[in-house]
């Protein structure tokens, strides 16, 4: 089966439901460039772009898949020895570049249906050039493997597969490199796979998987969805919005680290496979909420049922967030958000004695809908939201604005720089477009440990 | 004279048969949350100045309808002599004990009243026995009975035999220091669960100790709006003061030596079909010691509230809470 066999072969869906709405908004240029051929699957080594495309070699005339590079308008092979005279491609890379792993046909390896399956190979960048490729232990002449995705680290490949035991059409499957090599395929399950064909996965760094499916399509031929991965699996696939997705094929999609510009191929134009560059475009919102703490001072006092008189025998001893004090009232400032015990003692001078009369424990709200937290890696500072309190709380897509760039999901990076503008926006798939913004202070993080 | 009111005894007993169980083997009198340490009667030559208006005490007893064993009525110390007795020169004097039961014992309006001038004698006199200076009975126990439940007086309301103690000081001058104990046996104390015990003037004893306090807990009714206190010869010893659901702690007019103090407390709809806690707070710094009192309590009718052995309710407390603003 070749790449463009099993792209046709999907089933187009013409959903008559309407669209989904899509809280972010991107924009998406013109095609990358215009080769007249089918140009598809783009993806980054290093940041080099990579696609794959069936326009002529000098070692093939035909229209059949090689793997290349693009650098302003030129394209370059990416190597003589990972273009057979068959399919090669799409491809994915390591994050360090130096690891590829693409589909190809299987030569010589005919199924019993006399089809030419499509395998997975893989080569290392050494010493300046790739060596010779190495097939995945799971490929068979039965079935395909094909479309992967690496993983940053290159030991989790996501591929698509017709291998038996799927839920129909092709599947996506995981599998993870250890010291005994690639381990055996696991389907990614129910909520990912359908019985018509899922394909094209693209794992993001931030661990968002990308993926083309026919199944409930809402746009027409093959959409993008896309799913996180939780801590109990991988939540319901949604559609990326429009532009993103058309009434074309939409496949084979790549975004930055950042996830807020990459580039998707579609059949969208006359039916011909292009690359488009998207970007995300920055939320409008007319009002920003600060979500700074700001500190709380609340005066306790007893509360009984009796009015104050004749009890100058008695006197109150408080003992707040672990302080204590000895007045009538007390007036204290919470400067930062938490439960925190507060006890109230009775001091009888006719008994002589302390007795425990009252407590409880006095929660300070983030008054903010969000509280976002500073954390530090090996590699960067960031910032990351740890709690919404929003009415709706589901799908909700995150757009951080950090000196008028983009960054996409629940963290940004967090720059070294007080004055930083920082701003969120937060908005649910629910919901028509309909941010809400705030505004953070660099200053209130910068500087943490 | 308006009779004492029957619907909220019986809303009392009932309360009380509902809360009773955490103490159902504690029925001495004083009880153990009453920290008391003797009841006092002085007899009739005493002066009143050494703690006792009336030379009388009256106590009555409640029997659930659904215990029908005898029982008895013991006395600890009934004899005037001795250790816990206060002498007044040598002793010389006579107290007697007589219990009461049948009709009129409780019902009978004028054995409701704190003055000696009442029929505090109402009723059916089931037992009496006199005591002067007798080595058999100090520091001893003396029990009346058996007693048939169905002798005392049957009171639906309160769904219980009433019995009545009156203890009267006759000859001499002496104080007699005594407790009592509801018991199921003659020899032992053993308790009846569910019954309990109230009077409507307190004579006692207060601890020499100055670090104990003494409590009595007068029922409040849901007619009660405001309550009178009167306490005699507490000799200005500290403080008493009234703990309730709505009173952290309301300092009460206290009386000096042979002298009478009142006041008046208001009462809150939160105190209603409650006990109060009056509290008997020594001077730490005095060390009084034999001190004696007298305390009653009336509403804004004149009427006598009862005192509980068994607080209804259990111990008042206040309701602290925390507010925020």
């Amino acid at each position: 089966m070749s790449i463009v066999q099993s792209k046709i072969l999907f089933v187009l869906y013409l959903a008559c439901l309407p669209l989904l709405t899509f809280s972010q908004e991107y924009k998406l240029s013109d095609p990358l460039f215009k080769s007249g051929h089918s140009d598809f699957s783009p993806c980054f080594r290093n940041d080099q772009l990579v696609f794959t495309s069936t326009m002529p070699t000098q070692y093939s005339k035909k229209e059949v898949a090689n793997i290349f590079y693009y650098n302003d308008g030129e394209f370059e092979l990416v190597s003589e020895k990972l273009s057979s005279s068959l399919h090669d491609g799409p491809a994915s890379f390591s994050a360090d570049g130096n690891t590829i792993c693409y589909s190809s046909n299987q030569n010589g390896a005919v199924s019993e249906n006399q089809k030419l399956n499509i395998g997975l190979y893989f080569s290392t960048y050494v010493d300046g050039e790739w060596t010779d490729p190495i097939e995945f232990k799971h490929n068979s002449p039965n079935f395909s493997n094909a479309y992967p995705s690496l993983s940053a680290d290159g030991k989790t490949l996501i591929f698509s597969s017709t291998r038996p035991g799927g839920f129909g059409g092709t599947d996506l499957y995981v599998s993870f490199k250890d010291d005994n090599g690639w381990s055996q395929p696991q389907n990614l399950g129910g909520k990912i796979n359908s019985e018509l064909n899922e394909s094209f996965p693209f794992l993001h760094s931030s661990g968002r998987l990308y993926f083309s499916s026919n199944a409930g399509t809402r746009y027409g031929g093959l959409d993008i969805f896309y799913s996180d991965s939780l801590s109990d699996g991988w939540t319901v696939p949604d559609p990326l919005p429009s532009p993103l997705n058309s009434n074309g094929d939409d496949f084979g999609i790549v975004f930055d680290a950042s996830q807020a510009s990459g580039y998707i191929s579609s059949s969208r134009k006359k039916g011909r496979d292009m690359i488009y560059p998207f970007t995300l475009q920055t939320p409008k919102s007319k009002k920003c909420e600060s979500v700074a703490f700001e500190p709380e001072t609340i005066t306790f006092f007893e509360a009984g049922p009796e009015s104050e008189r004749d009890i100058t025998h008695l006197n109150y001893i408080w003992e707040i967030n672990n302080e204590t004090f000895n007045s009538h009232e007390v007036a204290y400032t919470f400067n930062q958000p938490g439960s925190f015990p507060v006890k109230l003692y009775l001091r009888d001078s006719l008994l002589r004695d302390t007795t425990l009369v009252a407590e409880y424990d006095h929660v300070v709200k983030h008054k903010s809908d969000i509280e976002i937290s500073y954390h530090s890696s090996a590699s960067n500072d960031y910032l990351m939201i740890d709690k919404v309190h929003l009415s709706n709380n589901q799908n909700l897509n995150y757009v951080w604005t950090v000196n008028e760039t983009n960054y996409v999901g629940r963290k940004c990076p967090l720059p070294n720089d007080k004055n930083a503008k920082i701003k969120l926006y937060i908005a649910s798939n629910d919901e028509k477009l309909s941010y809400r913004c705030y505004e953070i202070s660099a200053s209130d993080f910068v500087g943490s440990e | 004279m308006k009779s004492f009111p029957i619907a909220a005894m019986r809303f009392l007993l009932l309360t009380l048969l509902g809360v009773s169980s955490h103490n159902a083997f504690s029925q001495g009198i004083p009880s153990k949350e009453e920290n008391i340490p003797f009841l006092i009667t002085f007899s009739k030559k005493g002066s009143k100045s050494w703690g006792d208006d009336d030379n009388k005490q009256v106590f009555y007893f409640l029997i659930p309808k659904n215990y029908n064993q005898p029982f008895y009525i013991r006395v600890m110390d009934p004899d005037v002599g001795g250790e816990n007795d206060e002498k007044k020169g040598e002793f010389n004097s006579t107290t007697k004990f007589t219990v009461y039961g049948g009709k009129g014992c409780y019902t009978d309006e004028q054995s409701r009243i704190s003055d000696p001038e009442g029929d505090y004698k109402s009723g059916t006199m089931l037992a009496s026995k006199a005591f002067g200076v007798d080595a058999k009975y100090d520091g001893k126990w003396y029990s009346f009975g058996p007693f048939d439940p169905s002798s005392g007086e049957t009171i639906d309301e309160f769904n219980a035999h009433c019995f009545k103690i009156v203890c009267e000081g006759l000859s001499g001058d002496d104080g007699n220091l005594y407790r009592y104990f509801l018991s199921t046996s003659k020899e032992k104390n053993i308790a009846i669960e569910g019954a309990n015990a109230f009077t409507f003037e307190y004579a006692f004893r207060l601890h020499d100790d100055a670090n104990q306090t003494s409590h009595i807990y007068p029922y409040i009714d849901n007619d009660v709006v405001t309550m009178k206190q009167s306490n005699f010869d507490w000799d200005s010893d500290g403080a008493i003061r009234l703990i309730s659901k709505t009173h952290k702690g309301e300092i009460m007019k206290a009386s000096g030596d042979n002298a009478w103090a009142m006041s008046k407390v208001q009462i809150n709809s939160g105190d209603q079909n409650s006990s109060a806690d009056i509290q008997f707070i020594k001077d730490k710094n005095k060390k009084i010691k034999n001190n004696n009192v007298v305390f009653n309590v009336t509403n804004q009718y004149g009427k006598y509230l009862p005192f509980y052995s068994i607080p209804i309710g259990g111990v008042p407390k206040y309701a602290y809470k925390i507010g925020t603003k």
